[in-house]
């Protein structure tokens, strides 16, 4: 009995070895998530509002994990990208609603990564950042539609990897107040902190990695058998991994800078205890490598959805979905001709996303509760779900009352469009499985 | 500083995190039966 179960456990470690060997689809979210929005949101958000926001940055990496993990379950039980099977149980409107909710939230999100990739290489090479920004699309363009961007992103990772330990370490050199860090995990938004609030838990909990798992999963051909190994994907990469990422980012920033409205070289002081003199070239390594690895995650998705819309394949190897490719790539080039602060600007771009994710949340428990999948969620699970659903939803609904309030113009309202269309299609779901399962009848 | 909703809301979101960390824990559970790792 022993030795059978001491057998079983070391096929079990094997089994994890060979876990960590395969993992995938979910790290590629977390890159993403793991991206320059979201370090310009904790650091802007720790500049400006100290600790009083950590809870947010908790709930960001708990509740990333938790919408992975469900859009986990859904691509593996139904082994189809999620828009054919909204298509099928809730109609070619809805499906058509998802496309545009994602090409808008990851549309707007490339142009900003793009600027931030072109005025970084600016600022290192001392080229315009327009040339830069035209040719970055070339390179993506290419690089993509050959899978010669892999390359490139491998050194990006790297990167970011090593601006994560900087900050890691930099949590043992720099004077955090636990006291602080502790009365921070209660739930409250400072005058202002709307956006960054937003901001911060829209770089875990996106329309983007929600709805781009099952496609990363079917490029991997997981399929149901792989749910323990996509499980264990999910929790490392998002809880553990991007969890130390933000609260890294969130607390060395929080303890160290004393304003929100920075410049790439006033946020890099924060690194300024840990690395010294070289703390500015740190960070503007760091902050390219995020924007190179989100620029190629990033730019796959609409295209996914898009092609699984036309049915389409999903691959290089169908020439219409290269294309489409192609050209998502080289439509980010005029990201790098927009003004502005780029770390507040990248704080709003997430804001909006978060606007866009409700509707995602709610389409995927309704799916999960539906006929299109073979196993019901569990009770918890669904109330975790529409608990998360209703603290987004709070989130994004506080970022567009702050946007209005400042005054309707051309941005706070197409935003504000965007949140009435969206709530209105998220209700409309709420309906559809009221009269699918007849509760009030 | 508005603190929104106060200890209610405060409740309900930490009760939603310890939510996601059981769901995890069972789905842990069940791989470790999956696998014959047994505790005991």
């Amino acid at each position: 009995m022993g030795s059978s179960t001491r057998t079983r456990n070391r096929f079990s470690v094997s089994r994890v070895k060979s876990f960590l060997s395969y993992m995938g689809p979910s790290w590629v979210a977390g890159a993403i998530a793991a991206g320059p929005a979201t370090m310009g949101s904790l650091i802007t958000g720790g500049g400006a509002f100290d600790y009083a926001l950590f809870w947010v940055v908790v709930l960001s990496a708990v509740a990333g994990a938790f919408t992975q993990y469900l859009a986990m379950r859904l691509g593996l039980l139904t082994e189809r990208g999620i828009i054919g099977v909204v298509e099928n149980h809730l109609g070619n409107t809805w499906a058509w609603l998802l496309v545009l909710d994602v090409v808008i939230a990851a549309g707007i999100a490339q142009l900003l990564i793009m600027k931030t990739v072109a005025s970084v290489s600016a600022t290192v090479t001392g080229v315009d950042s327009r040339i830069w920004g035209v040719m970055w699309a070339l390179v993506l363009a290419v690089g993509l539609a050959t899978r010669g961007y892999r390359f490139l992103e491998v050194i990006a990772k790297t990167l970011v990897s090593g601006i994560v330990v900087v900050f890691v370490a930099s949590l043992f050199i720099v004077p955090i107040d636990p006291g602080a860090a502790v009365s921070g995990l209660v739930p409250s938004l400072p005058s202002g902190s709307a956006l960054v609030a937003a901001g911060i838990l829209g770089g875990a909990v996106h329309i983007t990695l929600i709805t781009m798992h099952s496609y990363t999963m079917r490029t991997r051909e997981w399929t149901a058998d792989d749910y323990d190994l996509a499980t264990f994907d999910v929790i490392t990469s998002m809880l553990v991994a991007f969890g130390i990422y933000s609260v890294a980012i969130y607390l060395v920033t929080a303890s160290v800078l004393t304003t929100g409205n920075l410049s790439t070289v006033e946020a890099a002081q924060a690194l300024g205890p840990f690395a010294g003199r070289f703390a500015e070239w740190l960070f503007l390594l760091g902050l390219w490598g995020a924007a190179v690895s989100t620029l190629g995650g990033n730019t796959i998705v609409p295209p996914f959805l898009l092609a699984d819309k036309l049915g389409w394949g999903t691959t290089v190897a169908d020439d219409r979905y290269r294309w489409l490719l192609v050209a998502a790539a080289l439509l980010s080039a005029p990201g790098a001709f927009i003004d502005g602060p780029i770390l507040s600007q990248l704080a709003l771009v997430l804001a909006i996303g978060t606007v866009g994710t409700p509707f995602a949340i709610a389409i995927v428990l309704y799916l999960l509760n539906s006929p299109a999948v073979p196993e019901s969620n569990s009770t918890i699970a669904n109330l975790v779900g529409l608990a998360l659903l209703f603290v987004s939803g709070t989130l994004a609904a506080n970022f567009v009352r702050e946007q209005v309030a400042m005054g309707i113009g051309p941005l706070s309202g197409a935003i504000l469009s965007f949140a009435l269309i969206l709530t209105v299609a998220t209700v409309g779901v709420f309906i559809k499985y009221v009269q699918q399962e007849g509760m009030f009848a | 500083m508005a603190a929104i909703g106060a200890p209610l809301f405060a409740v309900f979101l930490w009760g939603s995190m310890l939510g996601v960390l059981l769901v995890f824990a069972y789905e842990c559970y069940v791989f470790a039966l999956d696998s014959g790792i047994r505790l005991t």
